[in-house]
């Protein structure tokens, strides 16, 4: 019987087109993924993990059925609810419970049915992505060797125990409430488990919780093989070990739950359970009418007057359609997740280096923009089918389409309705915004920028939607397609349609980012997001006069029948508003498209890498054409916040440093360079205008030594409006314009293509991505800036009334002239040519550092920032005056009079330094919650960062290393220029802090080192010759690994050879200093035996694996304590690849000892050898547990650096 | 008050013919569809009720077009579907005051009268607070006429209404559409000869999407005075008279087959002149 049921669905199954269908879609879409991953499509390519990992590597399948598995789901409740709903749907209720069969048959047999289709169904899923791999056109080294057991081992571990859950579920709650909506809202918690799950993964000390919650082993899998090089990627996916096997075994069991739960509550009958949220009295009407016919009072008909008044009509039928959605539980029930899921989301918004900020307004609207997108999604589809499918699926249309109703009344109630249930679910969710942000202690409430956001900004993108989804449903006249269609389009929305359609006219309801900053309020974005947007009003217009025509009014709604009606009621009466509609967007749109493509350029990213192409092929001849330097800079600069215009004039001096006659020039400019002009006798050769290249010839030369002027006008007036927004210059307020809008000389091999693949593409060959040590040329130039080596600085920089403008420099002078305000900025030493222009109506601190050691200048500083960004004011002056003295104690003074930290638009959230001046975006350091930084009762995992000042401490210490000493541009550069100064940052930490507070530091470091290392698209490199695309190296790796340095060498040593590094190179042109020359130095200071130590820091890729075993103590007679441990240790270096390779070792590893309240006992380097060592440590106190390597003074995969705990010895 | 349908013709794109080339005048009154099961009855009713689209032939309703001015013709339109559902959750009253406002009735007491003088006509009165989806068929046929009445609609159409009612129900709701019929054009559609013989003063009956013959009930039977005879025969004979002569029906009478045939003369044989019924006309013009 069993066997019977299961085959008789599986046959129906199979007889019918849908599951061919769904096996189609994924088929297809897997297909597709790869060819697009592989470089099918010109002008769309995505990008899984680095380049070094086969795209059909087990890793990557893997994770690409992993994320299936998740996606797919809806498909797998599609299957259940076909087989679940059929008896209901079909009113076989009775025929089929009427049956002999057994309880246990009818359920397993639907559900081991519903379960192997979709098995069945996901098959689709390798089969698309095998196809795809043996595709002749596609690039075979992007592939691997096929192997089977590749594609096997994603179903055992993830798809198959995901389907058997996702089906449990589907199975369990369908059956038993019979209804279709609560898969949509079981797939809603599913995915919200899985989101949830995702935001407590990035808190690492979490990282085994998350991964347990996640119900579909994502998180698990990640943790698993969170330390996967490419090389591992290559050989295979997640292994089933440890949390990821607990994680698929709790879930498998919570599927087996929610089996059991079925067999019990399940009954054969009639009457359906519902769902009831509030208790009322079950009506029961019976069927004899008890109340006699002559009863009836022989009344007259009342007199009434019969008006049929449409907005009349709109109104009671809208009353109506929103009574019915409020009354809908599980829109309350999706209105209930929003609210929990704006609390859970908003706690990590905005976090860095585990530090929370103030919830201020903006951040809470990012959660309504973001988090809650889904959600809003989620409710339209259903709704909207459900208002359009309502009359029908209740059988009462018949009767509702013979009222004297018009179409549009009706349509007009829908759309209305369903935007006030937006439109509520909006004003709750501000509510509970304004709710957390008082728990928060925060009570700066914006509620007119609440309103202003998610009405002036938000809203439209749900009016657009839902008039989309209407169409959609009527069109499609089924539900179910309906459903599957709009999930389809919102995939496709999400991500693929910018890639696809690239351009904002072409992608349903697209329109130029909006955000908004506290500084920079809406911008100048906020109008052209609106000309956009009503653009897209007018199509959804269009949509919806279409949706009007469309709609099913009578019995009959074949297509045929739909279509000859169609066109008859829209000649009747659409066609004149749909011509005049029509009309307007095209003219419109034309207009816009005018701005976008012919006023300004519209470039995809295929056409850059086209033009970038071009570059490359006709200017590389003159790479190594020596050009003059820039020698000084004088810039007059006009910025007008109201309009965004600026405008400026410059003039350069440029001088021959080397010892040859130069007789040609290349000037880079840009379209709005409205004149460059050079002083003497030159001829201009070449003229690019698509590149914006020109060069000239010399007539008479420039003799080795000798001086020219070059000048120049810069133009950037506001020009309309471009595909990506506004095209000002400046902002309302928060100006930052870099000096590259400025000429440059020369060839520049920073706009070659750099990625491996799309050089492929557009056959180009293989490029060194980084200069070798010894490249002249890369000798030549320094790090930061091409074209110029320390250059004398001056500008005169005006701005508006209310604004305050700022570059590098000493500020010599400042004067109103005609209602605007002028600043006149010298520099006092030379200084790179790198320098920025901001302006603002800032807020000033201003302090002064006053040198304990007499020989040294006052600093005096300004910190300019925004009038309600005051928290953390102190903590970054601080950091400037911690700064200031430790790095003029451990390297050199600092070479200005002041420092200026200018806030910024919270549009890029970094800082950055130019000399003497660090601007600093509002969105880091400066709404960071640091209230609880002395809390001495967290635990150290629970302690806030102050990266406010950290962040203050690195910039500072780039005015040293970048603005005194600077790299050459060859290989190791970031070595010099960021993890030393990373490492400056953690001595100022130590100064001021002491070390206990780094320790969480390294933690986070270490993590995202290990983590980085699968996407390495190239090849990881050693330190010391760390290239520009391995920041995860130079940032993370580079402080551990400097950090150690030091601990190993001890202070006095390590400090001692930087400081003669700088003390060399300080101010010097080239050529530059390189990493090498300090690795060097460093290899030789160090003493013989830790010699190795700095080879395998910054010449070798090194990593240690460890594990304890059999850790006991033993108090001894005199009270102290002897503990005993095994340790198991391995030692391997790594290539570029990651692929690994043994090694022997002999090394000083620190071990530390802890009491239960994680107090430090011991702490001592001890040398261990490769395999088993027996250690016999002696401490004082009684320990609790041993940590190795406590400091992060070594890489190891062990980021979390297990605790090792000790137990007492037996005596025996 | 007139309808007159013209030359209407609907065939189904999977290619069933529903309407071929029918044409009927309706006046006041009771009038009475009948048909057997797929005689286009329900196209028909459809049609005239503006769910559907005839591919050719026009309907005049007091000499408006009502193809064309579907808008107007709902304003006087009540309609009864054969089987229709309601919203959950909704109360009679609730729904029944929802609709009214849906035909225009925009002033509260007057809807309120109305409503009330509905409930009260269609004996639903004392339910007007039960939940109409809980309602027995009988209950929810009443409530459904309620539905087709508001507004006090000048072309009312029922479709098969008692189909599926028990006999006091059927009586009670017959009662009611009597009651109504009044000054206003009632088409009833049914299979169910007898309530065509109490209720309408003309009818029709149509199959494969034609008008067979029409008239008033009493004198379409007077035409067959004295050309039907009946007699009781034994089952195994019934396959030779149906043979032998003009055989309208049979029907079982104490287990043994009663047959009606017509004839312009007395067919002898043990026949004996039948009185004629409406089943007769309306069997005779089927065969």
């Amino acid at each position: 019987m069993l066997y019977e049921v299961f085959r008789f669905e599986i046959r129906r199954a199979f007889q019918r087109p849908t599951i061919y269908l769904y096996w189609l879609l994924l088929f297809s879409i897997s297909f597709l993924l790869i060819n697009a991953a592989a470089g099918a499509f010109k002008s769309f390519k995505i990008n899984f993990v680095g380049d070094n990992v086969f795209i059909n590597s087990p890793g990557i399948i893997d994770i690409i059925m992993g994320l299936y598995s998740y996606l797919g789901i809806f498909v797998v409740a599609a299957i259940c609810s076909n087989i679940v709903f059929k008896d209901f749907a079909y009113n076989t209720l009775e025929l089929t419970f009427s049956t002999p069969l057994k309880k246990h048959q009818y359920i397993l047999g639907r559900f081991f049915a519903a379960f192997i289709l979709s098995i069945v169904v996901f098959t689709g899923i390798s089969i698309g992505f095998y196809a795809a791999t043996l595709m002749p056109y596609l690039k075979e080294s992007m592939f691997g060797p096929n192997e089977w057991a590749t594609y096997i081992m994603p179903y055992l571990n993830r798809i198959i125990p995901n389907l058997f859950l996702v089906c449990a579920i589907f199975f369990a709650l369908s059956l038993l409430l019979r209804n279709v909506v609560v898969n949509w809202i079981s797939i809603i918690i599913l995915y919200a488990l899985y989101a949830v799950s995702m935001s407590i993964f990035q808190d690492i000390d979490n990282q085994t919780l998350a991964s347990l919650l996640d119900p579909f082993g994502i998180a698990a899998s990640i943790q698993v093989t969170s330390s996967a090089s490419a090389s591992d990627m290559n050989e295979s996916g997640a292994q089933l070990v440890d949390v990821f096997l607990y994680n698929r075994l709790l879930w498998v069991g919570i599927g087996l739950f929610f089996m059991g739960l079925t067999f019990l509550l399940f009954r054969f009958n009639y009457q359906t359970r519902q769902l009831r949220f509030f208790l009322r009295k079950k009506q029961t009407t019976t069927g004899s009418d008890t109340t006699s016919e002559d009863v009836s009072p022989s009344q007259q008909l009342p007199l009434f007057n019969q008006n049929n008044i449409p907005w009349k009509q709109l109104l009671q039928l809208t009353r109506f359609e929103i009574k019915k959605l409020f009354q809908n539980v599980y829109f309350l029930l999706i209105t209930l997740i929003a609210i929990i899921m704006l609390f859970v989301v908003s706690k990590g918004v905005g976090k860095m280096y585990d530090t929370n900020t103030y919830p201020v307004t903006y951040q809470m609207l990012q959660v309504l923009g973001g988090s809650m997108k889904l959600l809003l999604f989620i409710i339209i589809m259903i709704f909207s089918g459900e208002m359009i499918w309502r009359d029908r699926d209740t059988n009462s249309f018949e009767i509702s389409n013979t009222y004297p109703i018009p179409k549009w009344v009706t349509l007009m109630s829908k759309y209305v309705a369903l935007t006030i249930g937006v439109f509520f679910l909006f004003l709750i969710l501000i509510g509970c915004g304004v709710i957390n942000q008082a728990m928060a202690g925060y009570h700066h409430y914006e509620l007119p920028l609440y309103l202003k956001w998610v009405f002036g900004v938000l809203m439209v993108d749900y009016l657009l939607l839902i008039a989309l989804a209407f169409f959609i449903h009527v069109i499609i006249n089924n539900k179910y397609v309906g459903y599957v269609i709009l999930i389809l389009y919102w995939i496709f929305d999400n991500y693929l349609a910018y890639k696809v359609l690239k351009h904002h006219l072409l992608v349903f309801g697209g329109a130029p980012g909006v955000s908004y900053s506290d500084m920079n309020e809406f911008g100048f974005n906020f109008p052209v997001y609106w000309i956009f947007k009503l653009y897209w009003v007018v199509i959804a217009a269009i949509l919806l006069i279409a949706t009007n025509q469309l709609l099913v009014t009578q019995t009959e709604d074949h297509w045929k029948i739909r279509l000859q009606l169609f066109i008859n009621r829209f000649k009747s009466n659409a066609l004149k508003p749909t011509i005049i509609l029509t009309a307007i967007a095209l003219s419109y749109g034309g207009y816009i498209f005018f701005q976008t493509n012919i006023r300004n350029e519209f470039t995809t990213s295929y056409q850059n890498e086209l033009q970038r192409v071009a570059y490359e092929l006709d200017y590389k001849q003159y790479e190594n054409m020596i050009q003059p330097k820039i020698t000084d800079v004088k810039i007059k600069a006009d910025l007008y916040p109201n309009r965004g215009d600026f405008i400026a004039t410059g003039t350069y001096c440029l001088q021959n440093r080397s010892n040859k006659t130069i007789d040609t020039l290349i000037v880079n400019s840009n379209k709005y360079l409205s004149s460059v002009s050079i002083k003497g006798n030159t001829k201009i050769i070449h003229n690019n205008e698509d590149q914006n290249i020109t060069i000239y010839h010399l007539a008479e030369g420039l003799k080795p030594g000798a001086e020219l002027e070059m000048s120049f006008t810069f133009e950037g007036v506001n020009n309309g409006f471009a595909h990506s927004g506004s095209k000002n210059f400046c902002r309302k307020n928060g100006t930052f314009i870099y000096n590259s809008y400025f000429p440059t000389l020369g060839y520049s091999s920073k706009g070659e293509l750099q990625n491996k693949r799309t050089r492929e593409k557009h056959d180009l060959p293989e490029r060194s991505i980084v200069r070798s040590v010894d490249d002249p040329k890369g000798l030549e130039t320094n790090f930061i800036t091409e074209g110029a080596d320390f250059i004398n600085f001056e500008a005169i920089v005006s701005t508006s009334s209310d604004q305050t403008a700022l570059t590098p420099g000493k500020l010599i002078n400042q004067w109103t002239e005609k209602g605007r305000n002028y600043f006149h900025y010298q520099s006092e030493k030379p200084m790179l040519n790198y320098y920025a222009i901001l302006s603002g109506r800032y807020e000033i601190r201003k302090e002064t550092w006053t040198p304990e050691d007499s020989t040294l200048q006052p600093v005096e500083i300004n910190l300019f920032y925004h009038k309600k960004h005051d928290y953390n004011l102190d903590n970054m002056i601080k950091g400037v005056k911690q700064s200031l003295s430790t790095y003029s104690r451990i390297y050199t003074p600092y070479q200005y009079g002041q420092l200026n930290i200018v806030e910024f638009p919270r549009y890029s959230s970094y800082a950055q330094s130019f000399p003497n001046l660090i601007p600093f975006s509002e969105g880091i350091g400066f709404i960071a919650d640091l209230r609880k930084l002395d809390d001495e009762s967290l635990a150290f995992d629970k302690q806030p960062i102050d990266y406010p000042f950290f962040v203050t401490t690195h910039e500072m210490a780039h005015q040293w290393w970048a603005h005194q000493v600077v790299a050459a541009d060859v290989e190791g550069a970031q070595m010099l220029m960021e993890s030393i100064t990373q490492f400056s940052a953690l001595m100022c930490m130590k100064d001021y802090y002491g070390s206990d507070k780094m320790r969480k530091f390294f933690k986070n470091e270490m993590h995202r080192y290990i983590l980085s290392r699968k996407n390495e698209n190239i090849a990881e490199r050693p330190l010391g010759k760390v290239a520009h695309y391995q920041s995860s190296t130079y940032y993370n790796k580079g402080a551990l690994v400097m950090h150690s340095l030091y601990n190993y060498l001890g202070e006095e040593l390590f400090i001692a050879e930087i400081k003669k590094f700088i003390q060399k190179y300080a101010f010097q042109p080239a050529p530059y200093p390189t990493a090498k020359e300090l690795v060097d130095n460093l290899k030789t200071a160090a003493p013989d035996s830790l010699k190795y130590l700095v080879e395998d820091h910054l010449e070798k890729i090194t990593f240690y694996n460890w594990e304890a075993d059999s850790t006991e103590y033993k108090r001894n007679k005199n009270f102290t304590y002897t503990v005993n441990t095994t340790i198991d240790l391995e030692k391997y270096y790594a290539d570029g690849q990651g692929k690994k390779q043994d090694t022997t070792c002999d090394d000083y590893i620190e071990i530390g000892a802890y009491n239960s309240k994680n107090k430090l006992l011991y702490l001592e380097k001890v040398k261990l050898k490769k395999g088993v060592n027996h250690l016999t440590l002696q401490m004082k106190r009684k320990p609790s547990y041993l940590v190795i390597d406590p400091n992060y003074l070594l890489m190891s995969d062990d980021f979390l650096r297990k605790r090792i705990n000790i137990a007492r010895k037996q005596q025996t | 008050m007139q309808l007159e349908i013209k030359n209407i013709s609907k065939t189904y794109p999977n290619g069933v013919k529903a309407l071929s080339e029918l044409s009927l005048t309706i006046q006041s009154g009771m009038f009475g569809l009948l048909g057997p099961n797929g005689a286009g009855k329900s196209t028909l009713m459809r049609t005239l009720a503006t769910l559907q689209e005839p591919d050719s032939g026009e309907i005049t309703f007091n000499d408006t077009d009502l193809l064309s001015n579907k808008e107007i013709i709902k304003n006087t339109l009540g309609y009864l579907p054969q089987n229709f559902g309601v919203y959950p959750k909704i109360s009679a009253y609730q729904l029944l005051s929802h609709f009214a406002a849906l035909k225009g009735i925009h002033n509260k007491t007057e809807k309120q009268q109305m409503v009330d003088f509905l409930l009260h006509q269609v004996n639903l009165y004392d339910k007007r607070k039960k939940h109409v989806h809980t309602f027995s068929g009988g209950m929810r046929q009443r409530f459904g006429i309620a539905l087709a009445l508001l507004g006090d609609p000048e072309l009312i159409i029922v479709d098969e209404p008692t189909a599926g009612l028990d006999p006091a129900e059927r009586n009670r709701f017959n009662n009611l559409l009597s009651e109504i019929s009044e000054n206003k054009i009632v088409i009833l559609s049914t299979h169910i000869v007898d309530d065509v013989k109490d209720l309408c003063n003309d009818m029709a009956i149509i199959n494969h999407g034609k008008v067979l013959i029409g008239g008033k009930p009493s004198e379409l039977i007077k035409e067959l005075d004295g050309k039907i005879w009946e007699k009781r025969i034994d089952k195994s004979e019934l396959e030779q008279y149906r043979n032998d002569y003009n055989l309208i029906y049979s029907h079982l009478n104490e287990g043994k087959p009663l047959i009606h045939v017509f004839d312009e003369e007395h067919p002898q044989n043990g026949f004996q002149a039948a009185h004629p019924e409406l089943e007769d006309v309306y069997f005779s013009a089927l065969s």
